[in-house]
């Protein structure tokens, strides 16, 4: 090949390739919203299910699924209207979510499994913990973006 | 690339086109985009962007999905590895040239301080104004 070409042009072609942007704001603003939802949903149905289950209210426990149920709906029809993901956005998604989940399991072992259950004291600020990592991928994501 | 031959030798026959180079350097900044979204910011039609990007496709530089969100079909593009090594080296090659280092030869070391800074700007001769690249 011998594709002829001034500097001039090579220079404007860099330019145009270092301003190419196919993953707008609001795409960013979607996934962001789509993780920290995630993570607060997350942490409350955890919440939620601990302070049910611990008063054997079922009907409360059955709400709280359900609520969150409806919250995952919202969120994923938030996370759809991205027309485009960042670079790194599937890793960075897959490490938050997953982190997110294996603390909510083991969350969910804790006030099963243990005799007398958690406080209030320990269990709250664990069900924020469980939302953590999710919050985290949501900030990587906003930077991956820049 | 033989010592001494020219850096445009080293331009990629595929991205070179204009439009394709537009699409590719779109992608290179996403895991994957819908078709719609590569079509408004590379601002072409949609046969024009099938027709490009089928071209990618067969060189191995895009990966098309088809797939559906709720019932409405959409198509999703992504740079593959292949495309990714590709657009690096002729960036590569664009930069020797627009450097004035059309051999490849290493930067002086008056050059690499030259370079220092915002490239997309430091590189632009004196007449070229970044504005009108932009």
């Amino acid at each position: 090949m011998n594709q002829q070409i001034t500097p001039a042009e090579a220079a404007a072609a860099l330019t145009r390739a270092a301003t190419a942007r196919v993953v707008s704001a609001a795409d960013v603003r979607a996934l962001t919203a789509y993780l920290v939802g995630l993570g607060a949903g997350v942490a409350g149905v955890l919440a939620g299910s601990w302070w049910m289950l611990s008063h054997e209210n079922v009907v409360g426990f059955a709400a709280v699924m359900g609520g969150y149920g409806l919250v995952l709906a919202l969120l994923i029809g938030i996370q759809r209207r991205a027309r485009s993901t960042p670079r790194g956005f599937k890793r960075i998604y897959m490490w938050g979510f997953g982190a997110t989940m294996a603390l909510y399991v083991i969350g969910v072992m804790w006030f099963s499994f243990t005799r007398p259950g958690p406080s209030a004291a320990a269990f709250l600020p664990y069900s924020l913990l469980v939302a953590l990592p999710a919050w985290i991928a949501a900030m990587l994501v906003r930077r991956a973006a820049r | 690339m033989t010592a001494g031959q020219h850096a445009r030798f080293r331009l990629d026959e595929v991205i070179h086109a204009p439009v394709r180079f537009s699409i590719v350097a779109a992608l290179a900044q996403a895991d994957e985009a819908e078709f719609a979204a590569v079509r408004d910011v590379v601002q072409v039609s949609d046969s024009t962007l099938s027709k490009q990007v089928t071209i990618l496709e067969a060189a191995g530089y895009v990966t098309v999905k088809k797939g559906y969100v709720g019932k409405r079909p959409r198509t999703w593009l992504r740079l593959s590895s292949v495309g990714r090594d590709a657009l690096d080296e002729h960036l590569s090659a664009l930069r020797a040239i627009a450097e004035g280092r059309p051999a490849g030869d290493p930067m002086t070391r008056e050059q690499a301080l030259a370079m220092r800074g915002s490239y997309a700007i430091d590189v632009l001769p004196p007449d070229v104004s970044p504005v009108d690249h932009a």
